[in-house]
């Protein structure tokens, strides 16, 4: 199998097969998590606060006082890789051609040069972040396989699509495969691994939110 | 590779009425499009002045004569054209005056007259899956390609059937299509993809045995580099749109008309080696992006199911929703499969519930 | 009856709901909440880490409540919760906790560590692993009704100056119970009057 057909199987059974077992997972985990529930909380609320919880998944974007200069490079480092990463993923016109024939939504792109920014600017956070993890004596020790899996399945999709469009390797077509197999693994093990909050974290922002507004206290 | 009829080419030159000169412009552009110092262009002339014609059988397979017709685009007026003239081309279904059972005489008796030294031409695929699919001369493909490169001294796929089976081997591939590649094994194969290949990269792999009387240096796919070595997308004039994000995003709106890049209309030149960006077609006048079409990728192997000609490379090759559909169900349904067994077991908990009593708070073992 | 594992282990299975389970599958490992521990910024130990304080907690979720928890259970890939375990983690869920909510407001996933540490607690307390201090006020508390063991009479000496005023004792305090009736007076009417 050369890299066309590598690429070719990547983008036709390969990719229906990685986003099949995304949302498979991604439905699946949500279905187990929320299907837990939760018992009525009986007391009366001390504030009525309707969208408390709406409210927290938004308000917490932002670093409260004082912990931007406590953790700088924790909220430096992941507002660089997320803005970086997002930019990168959603406009990107390749990504946005893919996304369209996939969901049939399209909106206008960035030059690449400004793409290129993102991605480095992506790259280099993750890899300070990574630095980070292994310094840090709390991140080391909380940290796992799974979480070293999850920086390696973050960081391939950047690495090999920087290196596919500056065409680092003679074989174009085989690194852009490589790209986009980096991709579909990162697709396949999201729902798996901690890489799921980006679905969970408006879950767990929403009840923490509700519960501290009940409780009168804004989050 | 004498050839009883053979003229050097200084004669042929004369006989064409081009001058030395002419001649020399040749040999320099060869010598650049090889890489070759300044100093190699008279040892090219040389060489070619000196060489003898060397016998040249052609065999046409499953195949469209595209790539015959190609060829000769590079006949008329050009000097590729001398290249033809300095081959012997004893065996072509298309191009030979004689026919039936004079034409396969003709064949039997250059492959014996120049045994180990003739160059074997091969256009079109073989098929396995029933020698009867295509047959010459009640020969199948297969025989008499086994035949004549037994005595070749290298074989040249011309065109993509010839080089990775092209068009016969598509999905489904009905004839069990195979490239001359999959059956040659112990020669030397060239392979000269492209449907068709450029004129001049015909001629040009030609023009390298014949003056140096070695292959060219080939790449993983087993093409010349100095042809194939760059990608479209890298050589393409559009490709600054590319990187501005300047789009067509149909064939007759504002960024067609603007000459932006075709990327988004299913261009596959980012994935696609070949010459066509800059020796380009039909003496240099133009090629399928310049003329407002994307690169269809027709001197890849496979390129007939690399997914729609007209969807961005981006875009998924076969459609991916009705996968998403079923798994999206299936994890439903597993899904509330685990929430009712996860409910149960949080029941079975809560029955199990033992008030703590202040006893209860010591264990008492 | 008494504390056991199995009662512990119970107790967490009750206590963990959909907010536990988002709060899991959300964490990221950031250390952001160790960062607003007093534990963790006072001492530098690692270990105060709020969300580590979790873990018995986060891999009982794992392995009752995810389908990925139990294959993993299954094939021996994560280790079960013991009772030796919950006994080395109970300096951390008790003495090294104030409950004050800093690591709820601040966790950029939103986890309420704070919730799941009172969780965690009662599955703790089920298990016989509440500290012994705790333990004695809390059986105190419900046998003599005070945590600090102090006794209905000693309570009646503290309370016996605060007695009503005898008449004998208002005699003697004219000045002060006129002021006092005075103002207890003049509010209501006020109040009336402006109403």
């Amino acid at each position: 199998m050369n890299g066309l057909e590598l690429l070719t199987w990547a983008r036709g059974p390969g990719l229906a097969l990685a986003l099949g077992i995304c949302v498979f997972g991604v439905i699946l985990r949500s279905v187990e998590i929320l299907a837990l529930g939760r018992k009525p909380d009986l007391a009366p609320a001390r504030a009525v606060t309707p969208g408390s919880g709406w409210r927290t998944i938004f308000s917490r974007s932002l670093p409260p006082p004082g912990m931007l200069r406590r953790a700088p490079l924790t909220y430096l480092g992941g507002y660089v890789f997320h803005l970086g990463f997002a930019v990168t993923l959603f406009f990107f016109v390749p990504h946005i051609e893919l996304i369209r024939g996939v969901l049939g939504l399209s909106w206008p792109g960035l030059p690449n040069s400004l793409i290129d920014a993102a991605t480095i600017a992506a790259i280099l956070a993750m890899i300070a972040l990574l630095i980070g993890r292994l310094v840090d004596p709390v991140k080391r020790l909380l940290s796992g396989g799974g979480d070293w899996l999850a920086w390696a399945l973050t960081f391939a999709p950047l690495a090999t699509g920087y290196a596919a469009y500056h065409h680092w390797f003679e074989n174009y077509a085989l690194t852009l495969a490589l790209h986009i197999l980096s991709i579909e693994l990162l697709l396949a093990l999201l729902p798996f691994t901690k890489l799921f909050h980006v679905v969970s974290l408006f879950m767990a922002r929403w009840y923490n939110g509700d519960i501290a507004g009940r409780k009168g206290v804004a989050t | 590779m004498q050839h009883p009829d053979n003229h050097a080419l200084n004669v042929v030159l004369a006989e064409a009425g081009l001058s030395r000169r002419d001649f020399l412009g040749f040999c320099a552009t060869l010598a650049a499009a090889y890489a070759l110092p300044a100093s190699s262009v008279g040892a090219i002339a040389a060489a070619l002045e000196k060489a003898p014609r060397a016998s040249v059988i052609w065999l046409s397979f499953q195949e469209c004569t595209g790539c015959t017709e190609s060829l000769t685009r590079s006949h008329a007026p050009s000097v590729e054209g001398l290249i033809l003239e300095q081959i012997s081309l004893d065996y072509h279904h298309t191009l030979q005056a004689a026919s039936g059972a004079a034409a396969e005489r003709a064949r039997d008796a250059a492959m014996r007259a120049n045994a180990g030294k003739y160059l074997l031409v091969v256009d079109g695929s073989i098929p396995l899956g029933n020698a009867g699919y295509s047959t010459i001369a009640g020969l199948s493909n297969l025989d008499m390609l086994k035949e004549a490169a037994q005595g070749a001294a290298a074989v040249i796929a011309v065109g993509t059937c010839a080089a990775y089976g092209g068009l016969p081997a598509a999905d489904p591939n009905p004839t069990g299509a195979v490239a001359v590649s999959a059956i040659v094994k112990d020669k030397p194969v060239i392979n000269v993809p492209g449907c068709p290949p450029i004129p001049v990269v015909i001629t040009g792999v030609l023009a390298h045995f014949l003056t140096f009387g070695t292959l060219p240096e080939l790449d993983d796919l087993g093409r010349p580099k100095i042809f194939y070595g760059e990608s479209i997308h890298d050589r393409c004039y559009r490709r600054p749109f590319y990187d501005q994000g300047k789009f067509a995003d149909t064939f007759d709106d504002e960024g067609a008309r603007k000459g932006w890049c075709l990327f988004k209309l299913g261009c596959k030149g980012p994935v696609t080696y070949n010459a066509c960006a800059t020796t380009k077609w039909n003496n240099g006048v133009s090629f399928p992006i310049q003329s407002g079409h994307g690169c269809l990728g027709c001197s890849e192997p496979g390129f007939w199911d690399m997914g729609p000609f007209y969807q961005a490379l981006s875009m998924p090759a076969t459609p991916v929703q009705k996968t998403v559909a079923g798994a999206a169900a299936a994890g439903a349904a597993v899904g509330v499969a685990v929430a009712f067994a996860n409910r149960g077991k949080k029941a079975a908990a809560k029955a199990a519930h033992q008030a703590v009593k202040v006893e209860d708070l010591e264990k008492k073992s | 009856m008494s504390a056991s594992f199995e009662r512990g282990i119970n107790a967490f299975k009750e206590v963990i709901d959909a907010p536990v389970a988002s709060f899991f599958s959300s964490c990221v490992h950031c250390g952001l909440c160790a960062e607003t521990c007093l534990f963790y910024t006072e001492t530098g130990d690692p270990q105060y880490a709020p969300i580590r304080k979790l873990e018995p907690l986060r891999r009982t979720w794992f392995q009752e409540y995810t389908l990925l928890g139990r294959l993993a259970k299954l094939a021996g890939l994560s280790k079960p919760v013991t009772d030796e375990e919950l006994a080395a983690w109970s300096p951390l869920v008790y003495d090294s906790c104030s409950m004050c909510g800093r690591c709820s407001m601040v966790c950029p996933v939103g986890n309420d560590l704070t919730l799941m540490i009172r969780k965690m607690r009662e599955g703790m307390a089920a298990d016989g692993h509440a500290p012994e201090g705790l333990i004695t006020a809390t059986t105190r508390a419900v046998t003599s009704g005070s945590p600090a063991g102090v006794k209905w009479v000693t309570v009646q000496a503290q309370t016996t100056p605060m007695k009503p005023p005898t008449a004998a004792s208002r005699s003697a305090l004219p000045t002060s119970r006129a002021n006092s009736s005075a103002a207890s007076s003049r509010r209501p009417r006020n109040s009336r009057s402006s109403a």
